[in-house]
């Protein structure tokens, strides 16, 4: 167990090392550079200008040496400053994008974490009723449903049929003070996004902890507590839930690192400034640093999180060995 | 009279048991509609899907013919069943294009894109998983290294890279791959996109099964023979495996669907003046507060959620109809 | 328990009441955009992006108001001839040499923390701008000024090596900082001087250096102190979000009446996409949107939707969407679809119905036949309409050689060398949707004729970088190009260099230090007239036209170069963009009038409530 644990945290440098090389050779290879940005609204941005500047930015040296020093200086925690944004990199993202994604696909994930279980189990309590049957064709629409089409949907209904009874995106109005109207405005802001983005993993996670829970319900030591006498309550909680709850907790973990990147879609639609819009908009304007930071984080975060539920469900599970 | 004899084969069972599960049913009938949709997509529809008619911008859904013939526009056929030149069942949209003859183009560019994809993307999943589970041992755990490494990068953002890249007409490769395809390089570099990222989850499946698979008796008797291992993998070990891969391919493709939607709405998918639903969706946005606006977002929307659901459920049914471990309860 | 749902919705309503109305009763004003600027560095920067902001809390030497009339700022006159404050200098030939402008600042010209302007912030400022090391992506202006003398603490005179026409406009073209024309030395010089001795201590991190502590300087992100020359002052600046100025009591320009009837408060609030930013609009989050996030939206659906509640008014641009043909003999692509002839860009500009181009993608948009703008002076529209035609488009084709020779409704002609041409055009924009719209239409129209027009969309990172755009000649694009650009030569065009796009020779205002403007192999590819038009009178003409001080005289050289470009038609205008804005009833003076004004931002200390006492004088 040890030297499996010892073995995935010591993969997490290379396998990091191998990402940044790929994404940073992928994004060289893509033409157009910073300056590019600078040319375009001055038409009399001569050549001799574009080249003085490639030089003086070091563009005009090849990909794989430019790589070698950003890796240099990314090791030290220096990720260089932002094109667009007139700050360090790192700092930016860290500061500005990674809390408002963070609260986002956070509170989707405690959402969906919160519906999925009572939802699921109820659904498997009273498998083949009604209410079971609503609950399954639910989870059907919701893994089927394009969030981004959800989303817009959502905004035409509460923005623009309701005439803005909720906001159609973005983070907060801007000038309000006072506790309660300040955070009252952020929850109205955030509940449509929220709404949109828990929707798929609401609608998987029930569907699993349902199967779940019925596998459990079906083994033999339930049949054998039920036999003994046992309130069927404390069946319910006490011994069968805490099985099926497992996987689900894998699953989540899993899943943590996909709202991070997977986000992009409702924050495009919905305006929202965290980390996967601002990977898309700097790959687009070629803002480097942002990109690179950007994508490392994620990464790094999904491997952690991919690790933590490995472990995880090892520790819980004393069948599982990995040697 | 005698009863017909009830097969007692594996894939008889199945389709019994699949044909019990009504969701599946209803998804499996609606999914043969809209593939036979898409086929005759040319056919179905009096107007050409780029055919705009500027007079009749933003008009909502109606079966009715305008009074005024000037605003009835160019048809290629004056009727199709009920659906009569100058009535649009969906409205049109911001340049006066019909969005149900729209629609039905695009179903073709994303169904097609949703199988292909699905159908390769399992079949190389399939072969690598079956090939790592076969062999074991240090190959394995290279390749099963390489799909976690695969797994550890954030899809969307990489594919986005990549595509924008494939996309930009200075990378040499890419402008190569516009003069040998032409029109349809958009859809391919999406369906190879698309491949290159989701063969992972089947690979993984497929390598679990091969493990409990490779100690049976079938197995060291084909070895005993003699037989060399590609063909133990690919004759014996996988179609073993197909139960569940038929089932993984029934679900890439909803999700496939899905990917690709995602991709052009953000505007790197399916490029213009080519239709699929996602690209449909990506300028849908700004017209939700023009008058029947909505209707611009709405329908293609509405199909993709249909066939995901479609595939969902058929996939589901399948899964459960193909489960060996239900086989003994029928 | 019913009573308690009842009452928490009722709550809740209210709250939803009270946050979602922003009041004007405080004399506040939020405005919408959808670009944030990415610094506050008076010295870098493009056109666009950050103009309006930095309008706000900066003035430069002079402005020009919604009529297009020019008005001293900081200045206290503008410099002319007859108040001797321009002076020119001939040789012997009669040719003009020199130029010097004398400049007085107002005396009670102060920054927003109370220090004085004078020259000694204008001497500061030009020797920032001159500094090689620094990003500055433009020095055309600045490289005409030989020297600044200063006379006292607030007269200086500029001196001109050749003759700068645009002495007195706006937008860097007097050739100081590009936004507000002087910068504070006080603020910036301790950043300035840090910032170099680090760059020569180290040169090979010098590009860090600058954009991690010029460009990412305090004062330039808004985490410093930001003074400005403007009738407001910076408060903050929450990045992604907004940034808010307030007014400064006792600004030397106002509007009639008591201050106090005035705003006070300015927000400008950063919505990226459109259609979110609309709706902020429409829930009246927003009050006033700027002229530049509205691209594209009709706005008689806006008026519709908004009522009573705003007014929605439509402004020229100064940019002029147009097809830039490829017109380069090295391309063979382009070169066999014959654009090199002037017959077949006419035959292609009748084919198409601009007007109807115009309404579908850009309501509003007027369509142009110059590639100079309604309201500057020398505009003429006196030109060749080139209305909708497609039987004279038709001819004009059929007249160099096309036909359909094979019924399959696409045109052909045998080249020289005997091959079957088809044609065939290849035409690129960028991705913004009314582009794609555009492209989809001019398929159609073009069909119609017999062109078949191949529609590609590319990201404007890809579309404008210097490898696509300049290699006309190594056929990356093809065919047509299209984009906006400002419009001419004019007194104050929407970017100050623009009268260089369609010259070649620009040996006689030597602007740039290559001589050619065409971008080929033996000048590295630099250069703006992407085209590759070459047209010796025209550029005869041009360089006489940045020469005549008088505009009497410089109106039928104008008008003899718009009439060249019509008729030769290197690139076929489409429309001149319009702007959209709205603003909520009762918002007074917030107007650009004309292209010329540059923007909505010009006159913020006359902005105010009508409700507050505001008087309307625009």
């Amino acid at each position: 167990m040890l030297t499996y644990l010892v073995r995935r945290v010591l993969l997490v440098f290379p396998t990091l090392f191998v990402i940044s090389l790929i994404m940073y050779g992928l994004l060289a290879l893509k033409p157009g550079d910073p300056i590019d940005e600078m040319r375009r609204g001055n038409p009399g941005f001569t050549q001799e200008d574009y080249l003085r500047l490639r030089k003086f930015y070091g563009l005009d040296r090849p990909w794989y040496v430019r790589y070698w020093r950003w890796l240099g200086q990314a090791i030290q925690g220096n990720f260089g400053p932002s094109r667009q944004f007139g700050r360090p990199a790192a700092a930016y993202i860290l500061q500005y994008r990674l809390p408002n994604t963070l609260l986002l696909s956070g509170l989707s994930l405690l959402l969906a974490f919160l519906v999925s279980i009572p939802a699921g189990v109820i659904s498997a309590l009273r498998q083949h009723t009604l209410l079971d049957y609503v609950v399954t064709v639910f989870n059907f629409v919701g893994v089927s449903l394009p969030i981004f089409w959800l989303g817009i949907m959502l905004i035409y209904i509460f923005a623009v049929v309701l005439h803005g009874f909720l906001p159609a995106g973005g983070f907060a109005t801007p000038g309000l003070s006072g506790t309660w109207p300040v955070f009252w405005d952020h929850i109205r802001h955030l509940i449509l996004p929220v709404a949109a983005l828990s929707s798929l993993q609401l609608a998987q996670w029930t569907r699993f902890m349902r199967s779940s829970m019925l596998e459990v319900i079906h083994l033999d030591y339930i049949t054998t507590a039920r036999a003994k006498g046992l309130p069927e309550r404390l069946i319910t909680y006490r011994h069968a839930l805490r099985n099926a709850i497992l996987p689900l907790i894998t699953l989540v973990g899993l899943n943590v690192p996909l709202l991070f990147s997977g986000a992009i879609l409702t924050e495009t639609v919905f305006n929202w400034p965290g980390m996967g819009r601002a990977i898309f908009d700097a790959i687009l304007v070629n803002d480097f640093n942002i990109a690179m930071v950007s994508l490392m984080f994620i990464s790094l975060l999904v491997i952690l999180f991919t690790l933590l539920a490995d472990v995880a469900y090892a520790i819980a599970d004393p069948r599982i060995r990995y040697d | 009279m005698q009863r017909e004899a009830q097969s007692y084969s594996y894939w008889g069972f199945a389709w019994r048991r699949f044909k019990r599960h009504r969701l599946a049913m209803f998804g499996a009938a609606v999914m043969i509609l809209l593939i036979l949709g898409a086929i005759a997509a040319p056919i179905l529809t009096p107007y050409e899907f780029s055919r705009q008619n500027r007079k009749v911008r933003f008009s909502g859904p109606s079966f009715s013919v305008p009074t005024d013939p000037a605003l009835v526009g160019q048809c290629i056929r004056p009727r199709v069943l009920l659906w009569p030149c100058g009535a649009h069942p969906f409205g049109t949209d911001d340049l006066g294009r019909d969005i149900l003859a729209r629609v039905l183009q695009g179903g073709r560019v994303s169904l097609l894109v949703g199988f292909v994809a699905a159908i390769f993307s399992t079949l190389l999943g399939g072969a690598i998983g079956a090939l790592a589970g076969y062999w074991g041992r240090a190959p394995d755990a290279v390749i099963s290294r390489f799909i976690e490494i695969m797994l550890s990068i954030p899809q969307l953002p990489l594919l986005l890279i990549f595509v924008g890249l494939l996309a930009n007409p200075q990378v040499r490769f890419a402008a190569a791959l516009s003069d040998f395809l032409g029109d349809a390089k958009s859809i391919a570099v999406i369906v190879v996109v698309i491949i290159a990222f989701s063969w992972m989850s089947t690979a993984r499946l497929v390598r679990g099964q091969i493990l409990s698979l490779r100690e049976r008796e079938f197995v060291e008797a084909a070895r005993a023979v003699g037989a060399p291992s590609w063909r133990i993998v690919f004759r014996h070990l996988l179609p073993n495996a197909t139960a569940v891969m038929i089932v993984q391919a029934t679900l890439m493709t909803g999700e496939a669907i899905l990917i690709e939607s995602g991709l052009s709405f953000l505007g790197l998918g399916i490029q213009a003046p080519a239709v699929s639903w996602g690209n449909m969706l990506s300028r849908a946005q700004e017209f939700l507060y023009y008058p029947n606006g909505v209707y611009i977002a709405f329908f293609p929307g509405l199909f993709i959620f249909l066939t995901v659901l479609c595939a969902n459920f058929v996939g589901d049914g399948l899964r459960d109809a193909l489960d060996p471990r239900h086989h003994g309860r029928i | 328990m019913k009573g308690r749902l009842l009452l928490s919705a009722m709550l809740m309503g209210l709250l939803v009441g009270i946050v979602a109305w922003a009041s004007p009763s405080l004399n506040n004003l939020v405005i919408g955009a959808t670009q944030e600027p990415s610094n506050l560095c008076p010295w870098e920067g493009s056109a666009d992006t950050k103009e309006n902001v930095m309008g706000i809390f900066y003035l430069g030497l002079t402005y020009y108001d919604s009529k297009g009339v020019l008005y001293p700022g900081l200045a206290t006159e503008i410099p002319t001839a007859e108040n001797g404050r321009l002076v020119a200098f001939y040789d012997t030939a009669g040719n003009l040499i020199r130029q010097e402008v004398l400049w007085t600042i107002r005396s009670d010209a102060t920054w927003s923390d109370g220090t004085p302007i004078t020259t000694d912030d204008v001497l500061f400022t030009y020797e920032v701008q001159q500094t090689p090391e620094l990003p500055i992506s433009t020095r055309t202006y600045s490289d005409l000024i030989k020297e600044i003398i200063k006379v006292d603490n607030k007269s200086f005179w500029i001196v001109y090596k050749t003759p700068n026409l645009f002495y007195a406009a706006v937008a860097g073209s007097i050739g100081l900082a590009r936004f507000g024309d002087i910068a504070p030395k006080h603020i910036w010089e301790p950043v300035y001087r840090q910032v170099m001795a680090q760059v020569k201590a180290t040169p090979e991190k010098a590009a860090e250096i600058v954009e991690g502590q010029f460009l990412g300087a305090p004062p330039s992100i808004g985490t410093g102190l930001v003074v400005g020359s403007g009738a407001f002052k910076f408060e903050e600046w929450q990045i992604n979000q907004f940034i808010r100025f307030s007014r400064r009591p006792g600004f030397f320009l106002g509007a009639p009446g008591a201050e106090a009837n005035y705003l006070k408060e300015i927000t400008v609030r950063f919505i990226v996409n459109q259609a979110t930013l609309i709706s902020a609009i429409l829930a009246g989050e927003i009050e006033a949107a700027d002229d530049i996030c509205l691209a594209g939206q009709d706005p008689a659906v806006l008026a519709a939707q908004l009522g009573d509640r705003a007014v929605v008014e439509t402004t020229a641009s100064g940019f002029i969407e147009k097809l830039n043909f490829n017109l380069f003999p090295q391309c063979a692509t382009a070169a066999d679809l014959l654009l090199g002839d002037k017959r077949t860009r006419q035959a292609i500009i009748q084919a198409i119905d601009r007007e109807d181009v115009a309404t579908t993608v850009y309501p509003g948009a007027i369509v142009s036949n110059s590639f100079m703008i309604r309201g500057d002076v020398g505009f003429t529209d006196d030109v060749n309409q080139w209305a909708y035609d497609p039987e004279a488009a038709k001819a004009l084709l059929a007249a160099i050689g096309w036909k359909d020779s094979d019924g399959d409704g696409w045109l052909e002609r045998v080249s020289a060398d005997g091959r079957t041409i088809e044609f065939d055009m290849h035409w690129v924009a960028t991705v913004a949707a009314f582009r794609i719209r555009t492209g989809e239409i001019l398929q159609e129209f073009l069909k119609e004729v017999g062109i078949k027009l191949e529609v590609e969309n590319l990201p404007g990172s890809v579309l404008f970088s210097t490898e696509y755009l300049n290699h006309g000649s190594d056929c990356t694009w093809r065919g047509i190009v299209e984009y906006a650009e400002a419009g001419g030569i004019g007194q104050a065009p929407a970017d100050p260099l623009s009268n260089e796009l369609y010259a070649n020779d620009l040996l006689a205002i030597p602007v740039t230090p290559l001589l050619e403007n065409v971008p080929l192999l033996a000048n590295g590819f630099g250069g703006t007239n992407i085209m590759g038009w070459i047209n010796n009178r025209f550029d005869e003409l041009r360089a006489q036209a940045l020469k005549e001080f008088s505009e009497a005289k410089r109106v039928p050289i104008l008008v003899e170069m718009q009439k060249i470009y019509n008729e030769e038609l290197p690139t076929a205008p489409l429309y001149e963009r319009s702007e959209t804005v709205t603003k909520a009833a009762g918002l007074v003076n917030y107007t650009k009038g004309t292209a010329v004004a540059r923007g909505q931002f010009w006159n913020a200390w006359e902005w105010g409530w009508a409700q507050n006492g505001a008087v309307a004088v625009r």
